[in-house]
This record gives structure tokens, sequence and C-alpha cells, in this order.
């Protein structure tokens, strides 16, 4: 919502202007998003005389002409018939903004020759919409003057409107708010009531209606009239001054009176109109063609006015092209209507189609404001087209229902948290317009004015009154708490996902965050593709479902991120993913991608790639931090997602926690790989009961002896598992601490493919140290073990 | 050459020796004589080896020099994202001030996303939020993180203190809009909620996050789940090009709040009569593009690893008031 100052002194008078006035209002609610002072446009240019006129050398319809300031001289390059010498007008220098154009002034070369400014037209400087030839100036303006000294100062606001607030889409509305905040009349006039000559050919039938409240009240009057051309500079420069461009006559007083007191108002070109005019709703599939030349398919949820052959318009919405007013229009017929601010705004969100007129019936306009709108269209259709105008055509009454709403002066400050009395509570609202039905207790008895419909309730007298008041006057209480605080305010999962963001960090990872909704064909495997996952309005298709895991997105980030040069992708995300619409279908997952090299390059040792074994060891460390990590097992893994031979599924008690491994082969394509990339996942809902704040730790005692290290090298099958090993070798004894692999290798033969494992097992000698032959007997046990599982011992 | 010398069957040995057959106090003369010169040459033989020792350290010292200027051994960092470290230290703060946190869901109904909270279907203010829908029945992507405010509401009595951090979705995808972005809900609900307390959690909110130097102002707004509403700024300047915090020069919008709205209380069936309370909600991304001085919304989402490298948060642990969010 736009207004200038100068506008918003026709209805009040008032003198704060530029930032105060933004100040008030955004105060009040009417948050001002941005405002100019109009005459900053005119501050560099001067009033100037033209003192020598020459042809332009290259151009028969250019002038070359010299003008002064007083004490200098310039020469400009100049299109305008109406130069000539001894006129007065207004010069901008090179340097200066052109309002009317949007441009800084260049020097530049017209046709060989180079000017030091322009001649400006009224409608370059915005003043109004007059192109033709340069601003005349009379003898009263100085020549040497800055030329905005002549101009009267005015500021432009622009406002954003809550949608509560549609009083406020009017510059009356606005005076009328800051009336009361200033405690000031308004001065807006009444305008008077015209009877009328004859009787108008067109009426009103509103039978057609689904229910009454659709169109509970409507007014019309016919006009003939004698001239239908521009309007005048007054109310053209009016519009232009808010940004609207002036069209006719007859159209701009309409955009005028709607934007002046917020009144939508409609005029049809009475010729083009056959029978009675009926407010009803639409057919199924009635077509209709606005203004804006586009066709419309109307239902019956929509309200229409219809002739007796044609839908004409579409209420409070748009006029329609078959009726609407032009140059040859000389029969007018007026319409000013109350209509249902539901219909209106489901009919506008479903044709999609955005108009003044719409903004201010959804928002819901004054239900007593028909008369006026009808009034004041009357005496400036009269005063501008001239002509004869027909009694008033009425339908209806109107809908507003006086309401009273009852509060109590004592809640103030329960609600707001501070006093104020009763008195200044009622006079407050008395300034807003409120009727005060009954103050005899502490309960107000009081009645909005008919514009403000968003006023029901006691906290809404509440809010009236605090935001005159002004929010800064609300004081900083602090909350007495006197729950106990023995709510825990991190849930386990929310912990886990704290510490486990923390953890991955330390360890040379970087967290993503990424969009939960990915393409439909990155859904892995294809059956988990499910339609209550889709979205019916996507961005794209490329984002059109919710995410069944986090890998498609960690993948396409570390393809976008080799595409521009990184060499080593080494990432996470925890986030949500989703397998129903359902909140259990939502489950917080934490996956990891690693990729290309290891580390940095450096001249420390030999760059590698990352494996198999750099994601394993990520997620060990991670349910390490659970305790967990020497309880899980680990399972091949048959998911579409990894390769077969080179993945795990991790389970505890039975239950998959998650799962790793190599990217599988045929992955690569659809992600735009082109280095192995192995990924890794874990369910924190599932892991989340195992997160413990719990400080105790087992007891431990450091040995004073030394510590046993023997190494051992097995030879085992190529397809038993080298973790069965260390398993049956750490069960030996309970003093075994520690058993690490220090070589792994195969050995190729005719006969079979055999693997040599070399360990080194640590025992821990806690009470005394051991002689040789019960390290001997430990040792036997462990080889008994082993060989149990097939390994035998290599000479 | 010692040894030559001074040997056991060195040199001096043999002169001792012969020494044997000369007259007794010649002997002792000559004896002591010979002892003397051998110390006097055993001492310049010792100097002179202490020398050549040192000489030869030096010389090694010299060869095993390093190159001093070669890079290190470089540690492979990671790095937490901006806003999942921003989201750390608001919900920081405000737990410290005795909210828990809460969680709703991503897909909502219309009625928990709109409806509860007394925006009816024909509302304008249900336009402004751009819904993404998923097919089939009408469940949506939450548009704000309200509805987690009917959850708790519906599930358990007051008094209510929770926040509820999380991720939301509308479906507007341009230079200054992401369509999925991230909002923090605030919830309050207890006999004697005022705006004043509202006010003081605020600016708690606002000062432990941006620091001590920053103003605010709380002016009017409207939210169908709130009356009275306010929106919160906070004031700024331009200096060549950068936005610096503080003053009253301008104002950027940063949250919304306001008493929860009695009719909200009513459809979750809290006794409006006896209980009161407030709510607020504010955008993450604002929230860490401000602090940390980020341009670029979407950026946030692009997962370029420069960028990350840039802007993340190495582990330093979790923000807490006692380290003064830093």
């Amino acid at each position: 919502m736009k207004f200038t100052q100068s506008w918003l002194k026709e209805h009040l008078a008032i003198e704060e202007k530029g930032k105060d006035l933004a100040h008030i209002l955004t105060g009040l609610g009417l948050e001002v998003e941005k405002y100019k002072n109009l005459n900053e446009y005119f501050q560099n240019m001067y009033v100037c005389e033209i003192t020598k006129i020459e042809k332009h050398p290259n151009a028969d319809r250019l002038k070359v002409c010299y003008l002064t300031t007083g004490n200098k001289t310039f020469k400009v390059v100049c299109g305008a018939d109406n130069v000539e010498t001894g006129l007065k007008s207004v010069f901008a220098p090179n340097g200066a903004f052109i309002p009317g154009k949007n441009f800084t002034l260049q020097r530049k070369d017209i046709r060989g020759v180079s000017g030091d400014g322009m001649l400006c037209s009224e409608q370059e400087l915005k003043m109004s919409d007059n192109s033709k030839g340069i601003i005349e100036l009379n003898k009263n303006y100085e020549v040497g003057h800055l030329f905005s000294e002549y101009i009267k100062e005015d500021y432009i606001y622009e406002i954003g409107l809550t949608p509560n607030r549609g009083d406020c889409a009017s510059i009356r509305g606005i005076a009328r708010d800051l009336a009361g905040k200033l405690n000031k009349k308004n001065t807006f006039n009444k305008v008077e009531h015209k009877k009328g000559t004859y009787q108008s050919s067109i009426k009103w039938e509103t039978l057609g209606l689904k229910k009454r409240e659709d169109c509970p009240h409507i007014l019309g009057r016919h006009f003939t009239i004698e001239h239908n051309n521009e309007s005048p500079n007054w109310l053209k420069n009016k519009l232009l001054s808010i940004g609207l461009n002036p069209i006719s006559s007859l159209v701009d007083i309409t955009n005028y009176i709607l934007f002046d007191i917020g009144r939508p108002l409609h005029v049809f070109d009475a010729q083009k109109i056959s029978g009675s005019l009926k407010v009803r709703r639409a057919k199924s599939d009635e077509n209709f063609v606005g203004l804006d030349n586009k066709n419309y398919k109307l239902s019956e949820e929509d309200l229409i006015i219809a002739d007796d052959e044609k839908v004409v318009s579409l209420a409070g919405i748009m006029g329609g092209i078959n009726s609407c007013v032009d140059h040859n229009t000389k029969e007018v017929f007026l319409e000013s209507a109350y209509f249902d601010p539901l219909l209106i705004a489901k009919t506008g969100r479903r044709l999609n189609i955005m108009s003044d007129s719409r903004y201010r019936f959804e928002r819901g306009i004054d239900p007593e404001g028909l008369y006026e709108g009808l009034d004041s269209a009357t005496k400036l259709i009269h005063n501008i087209c001239g002509g004869n105008f027909s009694f008033s055509e009425e339908k209806g009454q109107p809908i507003y229902i006086k309401k009273e709403i009852e509060f109590n002066s004592i809640n103030f400050d329960k609600i707001v948290g501070y006093k104020i009395n009763k008195e200044r509570q009622i006079e407050i609202l008395k300034n807003l317009c409120f009727s005060v039905v009954n103050q005899e207790s502490e309960k107000i008895k009081i009645m909005p004015p008919s514009w403000r419909h968003d006023i029901n309730t006691e906290n809404d007298i509440i809010e009236e009154i605090s935001r005159i008041e002004g929010y800064e006057k609300i004081p900083y209480t602090k909350i007495f708490d006197k729950r106990e605080r023995k709510d825990i305010s991190f849930s386990k999962l929310n912990s886990l996902r704290i510490d486990y963001r923390e953890r991955l960090a330390n360890i040379g990872l970087n967290e993503l965050i990424t969009f939960t909704f990915i393409s439909p064909n990155k859904i892995i495997p294809k059956m988990q593709l499910k339609e209550q996952l889709t979205l019916s309005n996507p961005i794209s298709k490329e984002q059109s479902v919710m995410r069944n895991s986090l890998y498609p997105n960690l993948l396409d980030a570390t393809a976008n991120n080799f595409s521009r040069g990184i060499e080593s992708v080494n990432f996470f995300e925890i986030g949500s993913v989703f397998d129903s619409n359902k909140f259990e279908g939502q489950k917080t997952f934490l996956a990891l991608v690693k990729c290309g090299f290891s580390g940095h390059k450096t001249w420390t040792k030999k760059r590698r790639n990352f494996d198999f074994f750099d994601i394993k060891s990520d997620i060990l460390e991670l349910l390490d931090y659970l305790n967990l990590n020497k309880k899980i097992k680990f399972k091949r893994s048959n998911s579409e997602w990894y390769h077969p031979g080179k993945s795990a599924e991790i389970i505890f008690n039975e239950i998959k926690l998650g799962s790793f491994g190599e990217l599988h082969p045929s992955l690569y394509k659809v992600f735009n790989l082109k280095n192995v990339a192995f990924i890794g996942q874990l369910e924190l809902n599932k892991l989340e009961k195992y997160y413990t704040n719990e400080n105790q730790k087992q007891p431990y005692l450091p040995s004073n002896f030394l510590s046993l290290k023997k190494d051992f090298s097995f030879v085992i099958n190529k397809n038993s598992s080298v973790g069965d090993l260390i398993e049956a070798v750490k069960k030996s004894s309970s003093l075994i601490e520690e058993v690490s692999v220090f070589d792994v290798y195969e050995i190729k033969s005719k006969m079979n493919d055999n693997i040599s494992v070399a360990l080194e097992v640590e025992i821990v000698q806690r009470e005394k140290v051991f002689n040789s032959e019960e390290i001997n007997k430990l040792m036997t046990i462990i080889i008994e073990n082993a060989r149990k599982l097939g390994a035998k011992l290599r000479d | 050459m010692r040894i030559k010398y001074s040997g056991k069957k060195g040199l001096f040995t043999n002169l001792m020796k012969s020494l044997a057959s000369l007259e007794n106090d010649k002997k002792a003369l000559l004896g002591k004589e010979l002892n003397l010169t051998k110390k006097e040459i055993e001492k310049a033989f010792f100097s002179k080896k202490a020398d050549l020792e040192k000489m030869e350290l030096n010389k090694q010292l010299e060869n095993e020099k390093i190159d001093i200027s070669l890079p290190s051994r470089p540690f492979t960092r990671g790095g937490i994202h901006p806003l999942s470290r921003t989201i750390d230290e608001l919900t920081s703060i405000l737990t410290y001030q005795g909210f828990r946190i809460e969680e709703g869901p991503h897909i909502e109904s219309e009625d928990n996303n709109f409806t509860a909270l007394n925006i009816p279907e024909s509302h304008p203010a249900r336009q402004e939020h751009d819904t993404f829908y998923l097919k089939g029945n009408k469940k949506l992507l939450r548009t704000h993180t309200s509805p987690v405010q009917i959850r708790v509401m519906r599930k358990e009595p007051p008094p209510i203190k929770i926040i509820a951090p999380g991720t939301t979705y509308r479906c507007d995808d341009d230079a200054t809009h992401s369509p999925m972005f991230h909002q923090i809900e605030g919830l309050f609900i207890d006999t004697n909620v005022s705006m004043a307390n509202l006010k003081s959690i605020i600016r708690i909110l606002l000062l432990e996050f941006f620091g001590k130097d920053i103003s605010m102002r709380f002016r009017p707004s409207y939210f169908p789940f709130t009356e009275p509403s306010a929106e919160v700024d906070i004031g700024f300047s331009m200096e060549e090009e950068n936005l610096k915090l503080g003053g009253n020069q301008n104002w950027l919008e940063v949250l919304g709040c306001g008493i929860v709205n009695p009719v909200v209380l009513e459809n979750c069936g809290i006794n409006s009569q006896k209980y009161s309370g407030f709510a607020f909600g504010l955008g993450v991304e604002r929230f860490a593009m401000l602090k940390y001085g980020i341009s670029d919304l979407r950026m946030f989402f692009e997962n370029d690893f420069k960028w990350l490298k840039h802007y993340s948060f190495k582990a330093n642990g979790f923000p807490s008031p006692i380290r003064g969010y830093r």
C-alpha cells in the first residue's frame, strides 16, 4: 500500500513526516517498508534560461541549446519542440538522477555532440505524465535557484499491510489509525448525497445467490456522460504519485476512490448491457473473458454479475472485456457492492487473479461504506464527465451486525504485563472510533466501528490498547519459573545427534544439510517410491519425493564437488528420512560418504584412496561412543546400495542398527561418480536408547608388570573370517587384552587359496610375572583354539 | 696414537721400564719427569680428542639440518554446518531458560498446520504460506514449526515450556527464499503469562545470541495464532557494504511472537480463562546469516566443500551459556 504525505494530509492535519512518520506508523503495526523524500530527486536540478539555440549539425530534429544558470553557461542537446530563447526550464546536469526514466544522467555523445546535461519534461521528473516538450517555468522562478525550492516537499511511503487490516488499505484508513494514535480529528469531508433525475433502465437482480451473504447489499446508478476523455491533471497526478497509470477519466475515478477511501467500485458501459444485471453464482463450465483478455472457466463457487446474455463481471475481482468502458462510452452503470470475503478469496485464489479490488474485498471492506462510495463517484463523474445521473438502484441491505464486545479492563495487565487505568483504555478506544456501550464496572462493553471486522474478542481489544500506547511501553519482566527443573531439556536423540556431530567433525568429516525431497529416480530400491510421499506441487521433478535415504544427496554432493576439482570427499549428514507420511514413518538417520583420496596431498607419505576399512572405522568410532563396538556383529548386506562382497550390516541383539560398504557398481552412473565411494548409515532412533548420561565407569587397575606381546602367524582358508579367528584367540584367556592383526596376505597355490594372518597378542600379567611354562601353556591354548577354526600355525 | 705413546706397551711404559737399569736418585728424578711429560701429553691428547669429537658432532648436526619451512603433516579436520551450530546456540540459550526441546513431523495435517492455529481455509494468511502438498490425502509439508505447539498442547496439560527446532517448507525458490529452511518455535503456557514476560525472554535470546550491543524493537503485527502479536526487529547500519548490527539506522525483522490466541488454547482443550501463554517463531537461516555474515541463503544447501570449509565450525564442543556461546 503506497501513499504520499500530501495525500495523507487531505485526511489528517499531520506535521510528522519522513523518518518520524515512518516510526509512528510502524509502531502502530502499519510497517513502513520504504519511504522516500520526493524532493531528493530535484536536488541537483536548477532553474535555467535558454540563451541561444543552434541547429544540430548532424540531426534535423535535434537542437543544441545554450543555457545559463546565472553565472555558468551549459550546452545541451534537446529534441523538444517548445524550446525557444528566453524560455525558463529545468536543467539536470550530468550525474543527476532522472526519476521518470529511472536512470542517472551520464555524459553521452548525441550524434556527435556531447552535452552537459538535459532539459527535462514533467514526465521525466515524474511530476505528471506530460512528456510533450520541456517544462516551461513562469517568471516567478529565478534563474540559478534549485528547482526543489519551488516544489512542495512531499514523501512517498510504502506499507506492508498485515492480512487483518483491510481497513488500512486506503489513505483514509491510515489517516484514521494515525488520528487514533495522535489524538487528532479526521478532516475528511462527508460527501453530499445526490438524488438523481431519472429511473435507471438497468436494475439489480439477486435471485441467483446461493445464500444471502454472497452479496447482501448492492447499489448502482446510471449515468449519461458528455465528456469521456483523459482525467484532469490533478487526478492523473494523484494516481501517478502512487505509481498508477492514468487510463481514462471513468477508470481513474474508480481507482482514485479505491485508494482514497478503500471503496472498490466498478463501471460498466451501460450500452453494452442487455436487460438487468444479475448477481448470481456462476454455472459450472460457464466462461468469462476478463479485462486481462484471458478466458476463465467458472464454477458454482464463483460469484458473478451477468446480464440477460452474458457474464459481465467476476464479482469484486475483475470486470469483463465485453462490458468495459472505452473511449466511445456514452452511458455508464456504476456498481458499489458488498461481496462475501470468503467467496472472493476462494475464486481469486483458484483463478489466480490478483487485483486491487480483490485485495480489499477479501480482507473485508466497510459494509457501511456503499453509499459513500456511490456518492463520491457520482460527484466526480458528474464534475469531470458532465451529463445526468439516475436515482440509485439498490438491492438488499447492510449485513453488518453491530457486535458488542465485553472486556475486563483489569485483564490488560494480566495479558500485557503493566497497568493502564480504565479511563485511558476507554479514551484510546474512543479515539479509534469504538463506541462505549457500558462502562459502569471494570467490565466494559464496547462496539467497534463498522470497518473493524477484525475486532471480536477481548484479546483483540487489548491489542488495540497496547498498540496505541506503544509496545515500547511494555516492560521486560523476568519469568518467575515455578516449575521444578526435573525435565531433561534434551531428549536422548537430540543429545546423540549433537555428540555424533561433534565426534564426526573431530575425525575429519564435514557436515552437510540437504533438501529432504529428491528425484524419484534416486529412490533406491525402486519399490520404496510411494505416492503418499510424492509432492503434488513440487518445484521440480528433482525435488519431488520425500527421501527414503540420506545417501542420494550425499552422493550428489560428492559428484558436484568432484566436478569442481575436489579430490577428497568426507561428508556426513544427520537428518530425517521417510517411509510413510505418518510421524512414526519419519526416521532420523546419520549417513557418511567417503570418496577419493584419504587425506591431503603431502610430501610426508604416499596418498591413498579411501577404502572399506576407513568407513568401518568411522562406524565403529560412533558405536564406541555408546559402548556398543565390542558387542555388535557384522553380517553381509544384500542391500541394492552396496557392493555385495564389500558391505556389512551392523547387528546388535538381532536388530539391524545400520549398514555400510562400497557403493554398488551399477549406481556410479546414476550419481555421475567416477571414483569409488564408500557409504554408511546408522539409524539413530534405534541407537538412542543406548545413550546414557551415566558417569560411573567400570573399575580398572593398571598392572605393574610388563605386558607380554606374542606374535602368531596363522594360515586360514580364503573363505573363513579373520574376525572369527580374533574372537577365538581372544577367548583363550581373560588375560588377553588386545589382539592386533599386523599382516594379511594371500597365498596362492594350485591346491587352494589360503590367507596368512599375523597376529600380535597382548597378555597382561596382572598379579605376577609368568614363567615360561605358564606362557607355553597359554600359547598352546591359543593355537588349539585357532586350530578348531581350521587355522594352522605357520612354521 | 695414544696407545703408541702411553698404552701398556707404549713408548712411555718402555722408557719407564728402561729406567730400572739406572741408579736410584737418577731414576727417581727421571721417572718423575717422565711421568709429568706423560701426563702433559695425555692432557693435550684428550683435549684434542674432545675438540675432534665436537667438530664431528657439529658436522653431523649440520648434516641433519632440515628445512623447517616444509609444510607440516596436515590434520584432516571436519566441520559442523553453520545452521547446526546456530540451532545449537539458540537451543542452548533457551534450554538454559528452562525450555524443553520437542519435535514434530515434517509431514503434517492441515489441521495442525493451519486450522487448529486459527488459520481457516480462506484466510489470506493461508495464501502467504506457499504450501507443498503431498499426493493422495491432504497432508502437507509443514510451513512453520507452529504445529508442534498444537501437538504438545493436545498431549500434555500446562504448564508447558517447550521449544521446537525443525525443518520447514514453502514452495518458494528464488535468491532470498529456499524451499526448505529451519525455524525454532517457542511456547510457554501457564497461569499469568504476559507480553512483558515474552519481551524479557526475547531480549535474553537476542542479547545472548547476537551480543550485548544490539538494539531491538517490538512492533505490533498480526498472526492468526497470537493476539496481541508482535514482530521483533534488530537495528543495523551499512558500513561500506557490510552489515553492522546495532543502532537504529535501519531495522531488520528477525522474529514473530505474541500471546497465544485463546481460540488456539481452546482448540487444544486448554482452559483459556485459567491459562495464558506466549509463543514465538524465528528463522534459523536469518539468525545465522546475521551473526556470521553469510550473505547468500542458498549456499547453506549447496554443500560446496570450500564454502563449508570457510563457514563451518570446528568441533569445539557444544555451546554453553557458561562459555558465553562464543
